[in-house]
C-alpha cells in the first residue's frame, strides 16, 4: 500500500489486482452474475486509483474501498430506468414534459397517486430509487411475483382512476 | 402489453416499437401509459428533491451501522449539515429506510468478503496494549470475530469456497441462498419456477442463457416447483435423491439425512442418488422419501393442505371446502362459515399466503362453486350457495 501511494507502479498495479476479485465478489454478491458487474468492478478501481494519493492513513483502505463499492452499486441503481422512462411519452421528450407540465396534468397525477394503497406507493419509490423488483421483494421480505401483482394492482386501479376522471369531465363538459 | 410495460427490464427498440404500436391503437391504453409515467416522474422527482444527493443517505446508513468507523471526519461533518433535510426525507418517504437497510447490508456483505478473501488488511493497526480493548471490539464484526477464532484451518477452506465460486461463474450458474424466515421465487429459464423457503439454496443455469438451461437444478432445504411441461425431463438433485418429472408441481424437503418429494399434480420419479435406476412413482397426492443409503420409500397418500403447509401457501387439491375454509380460518383468525350444500365441495387452487388476503382467497373459491361470499356484521365471512 505505502510502496503503491509511493509511486512504485507494480505495487499500484498489485494492489488493485488484489482488490478485484473482492469488489467482483461483492457485487456479485449483490445483483448477481449480471454484464454490470464488470463496469462495477472499473468504475471501483478508478475511484480507488484516484484516490489512492489522498488517502493518507493505509488502515483507511478497506473503508475507503467499501464506500467506493457502495457509491458506484447506487450510481447504477439511480442510472437504472431514469432513461428508459424517458421512452414512454411518444409526443415529446419527458424532461420537456416534466417541466412544463400543465397543472391540470399535475393534479391528474397527484389524484392517480391517491388512489394507490400505501404499499404500492412505497414499490414505486423504491422503483424510482431504481431498483429491481426482484431486489424490492427482498428488501421488503416478499416475492418478486407478489411484488408484480401489487405493481399490476397499482396500475388497474390507476386506469379505473383515470376512467372516472376523464367519464367525468366529459360529463361536465356535456353539462 | 401492460406486463411488457410495467416488467420488461430490458427496454428493447422492438418493445418500445410494441408499446407505441399498442397506444397508436388504443386511445384508453395512451392514456394509460402516459398518466403511469407521469406518476412514475412524479415520484421519481419527489424523492430527488427531498434527497439531493444520494451519496449522503449512505453515508446517513453507514453511521447509524457498526460500520460507522468507515466515515472520515470530513464525511461526518457533511453528514451533521445535511442530517435535518436527511430526516424530514426519510419521515416523508418511508421507502428510504429500506434503502438505509439495504445499505447496511451491502456494507456487512462487503466486510464478509473482504475478510473472507483478504483478511485483516486494509485496516487500522491492532490497539496498542494500553488502549480500551472494548471500544476495539466493539466495532469488530461478526466478520471479523469468526475470521480471528477460526484462523488458518478455515482460511484454507476459504480457498477450496472461493474456487467453488469461480467454477460457478465460469459455469453460468447460479446459486441462491434464502435467508431464514424468507420467501424467495425464482424463475427459470424455461418458464417453470421454484418458491424457496427460509434457509434453502438452489443452483441452476442463469436465466439470461436460456439455451445454456439443462432442466437441471441442484436443491438443499424446503423449495415448491411448478415445472413446465416439456418433452425433455426436469431433474431436482438433492443431497440424497434425484426426482424427474416432465410438467408438474410438487414439493421438496432436501435435508441432511433425507429428502421428502410431496407431489401436487402430475407424476414424478424419485430415485436415490447413488441407485438412479431404482425409482418409485408418485401420484398427485403423494409423498416418499429417500433416506441416506435407502432406496425411496413406497408413495403414500397424505392430506397435502397439511403436508405442504411448510410452503406457506394454501394447496388445495379437490380439497373438501369446509377442510379449506378451515385452514384459512386458522391461518387468518377470522371465522368463516359455510352453507352445508357446499361443506364437502371440492375446490383446487394454491395461494401464496403473502400474495392474496382472506377475502380474495374466499371470491376465487367461492367463483369456482357459483357460491357468494358475504361479510358478516361481526367481521366474519359466511359462503353461500349462489342464485
Amino acid at each position: 500500500m505505502a510502496r503503491a501511494q509511493a509511486g512504485d507502479e507494480q505495487a499500484h498495479a498489485r494492489l488493485l489486482a488484489r482488490l478485484e476479485p473482492i469488489l467482483r465478489a461483492f457485487f456479485v454478491k449483490r445483483i448477481g452474475f449480471k454484464t454490470e458487474v464488470d463496469d462495477l468492478v472499473q468504475n471501483t478501481l478508478v475511484r480507488v486509483h484516484t484516490g489512492l494519493n489522498d488517502l493518507k492513513d493505509p488502515g483507511r483502505l478497506k473503508a475507503f474501498a467499501m464506500k467506493a463499492a457502495l457509491f458506484e452499486l447506487h450510481d447504477l441503481y439511480r442510472g437504472r430506468y431514469h432513461a428508459r422512462e424517458q421512452l414512454y411519452d411518444p409526443g415529446q421528450p419527458p424532461e420537456q414534459a416534466e417541466a412544463s407540465q400543465p397543472a391540470g396534468l399535475e393534479v391528474d397525477v397527484e389524484r392517480a397517486l391517491a388512489v394507490l394503497t400505501p404499499r404500492a406507493r412505497h414499490i414505486m419509490e423504491l422503483r424510482a430509487y431504481g431498483y429491481k423488483y426482484e431486489e424490492i421483494a427482498r428488501m421488503i421480505g416478499s416475492t418478486e411475483p407478489a411484488i408484480k401483482m401489487q405493481v399490476k394492482r397499482a396500475f388497474d386501479k390507476m386506469r379505473e382512476a383515470l376512467a372516472m376522471i376523464l367519464l367525468w369531465l366529459l360529463y361536465g363538459a356535456g353539462g | 402489453m401492460t406486463e411488457a410495460l410495467l416488467f420488461s427490464e430490458d427496454w428493447t427498440p422492438e418493445l418500445e416499437a410494441a408499446l407505441r404500436h399498442a397506444m397508436r391503437e388504443d386511445a384508453a391504453f395512451a392514456d394509460a401509459v402516459a398518466l403511469w409515467r407521469r406518476m412514475q416522474a412524479t415520484v421519481r422527482r419527489n424523492l430527488v428533491r427531498s434527497l439531493p444527493d444520494h451519496h449522503v443517505l449512505i453515508a446517513y446508513a453507514l453511521a447509524t451501522s457498526p460500520y460507522a468507523e468507515v466515515l472520515s471526519a470530513a464525511e461526518r461533518s457533511a453528514l451533521e449539515a445535511a442530517r435535518p433535510a436527511l430526516e424530514a426525507a426519510l419521515a416523508a418517504h418511508p421507502a428510504l429506510r429500506d434503502v438505509v437497510r439495504d445499505v447496511q447490508e451491502a456494507a456487512a456483505a462487503f466486510e464478509a468478503v473482504w475478510e473472507a478473501q483478504w483478511p485483516g488488511a486494509g485496516e487500522p493497526p491492532a490497539p496498542a496494549p494500553d488502549r480500551p480493548a472494548r471500544r476495539r471490539a466493539a466495532a469488530r464484526t461478526p466478520a471479523t470475530r469468526w475470521t480471528a477464532r477460526i484462523g488458518l484451518g478455515v482460511a484454507l477452506a476459504l480457498f477450496v469456497g472461493l474456487v467453488g465460486l469461480l467454477w460457478l461463474r465460469d459455469g453460468r450458474q447460479i446459486t441462491i441462498e434464502v435467508p431464514p424466515d424468507a420467501v424467495q421465487t425464482v424463475a427459470l429459464a424455461d418458464g417453470s419456477t421454484v418458491r424457496l423457503l427460509g434457509g434453502a439454496t438452489l443452483t441452476y443455469a442463469d436465466p439470461d442463457r436460456p439455451t445454456a438451461f439443462d432442466r437441471h437444478v441442484r436443491l438443499t432445504g424446503a423449495a415448491f416447483f411448478d415445472v413446465v411441461k416439456e418433452a425433455r425431463g426436469f431433474t431436482v438433485e438433492t443431497p440424497h435423491a434425484l426426482a424427474t418429472v416432465l410438467g408438474t408441481s410438487f414439493g421438496v424437503v432436501a435435508g441432511e439425512e433425507q429428502t421428502e418429494v410431496t407431489l401436487v399434480t402430475g407424476a414424478v420419479a424419485l430415485a436415490p442418488r447413488a441407485a438412479p435406476d431404482r425409482p418409485v412413482r408418485l401420484a398427485p397426492g403423494q409423498r416418499s422419501v429417500v433416506a441416506a443409503g435407502a432406496l425411496a420409500s413406497t408413495p403414500e397418500a397424505v392430506d397435502l393442505t397439511e403436508a405442504l403447509r411448510w410452503t406457506r401457501q394454501f394447496v388445495f387439491q379437490d380439497t373438501p371446502l369446509e377442510v379449506a375454509v378451515a385452514r384459512l380460518s386458522e391461518h387468518y383468525g377470522v371465522p368463516v362459515y359455510l352453507d352445508e350444500a357446499l361443506a364437502r365441495e371440492p375446490v383446487t387452487g394454491r395461494f401464496a399466503e403473502e400474495d392474496y388476503t382472506l377475502k380474495e382467497i374466499l371470491d376465487i373459491l367461492a367463483r369456482s362453486l357459483n357460491a357468494e361470499v358475504r361479510l358478516q356484521p361481526d367481521g366474519s365471512y359466511r359462503l353461500l350457495p349462489g342464485a
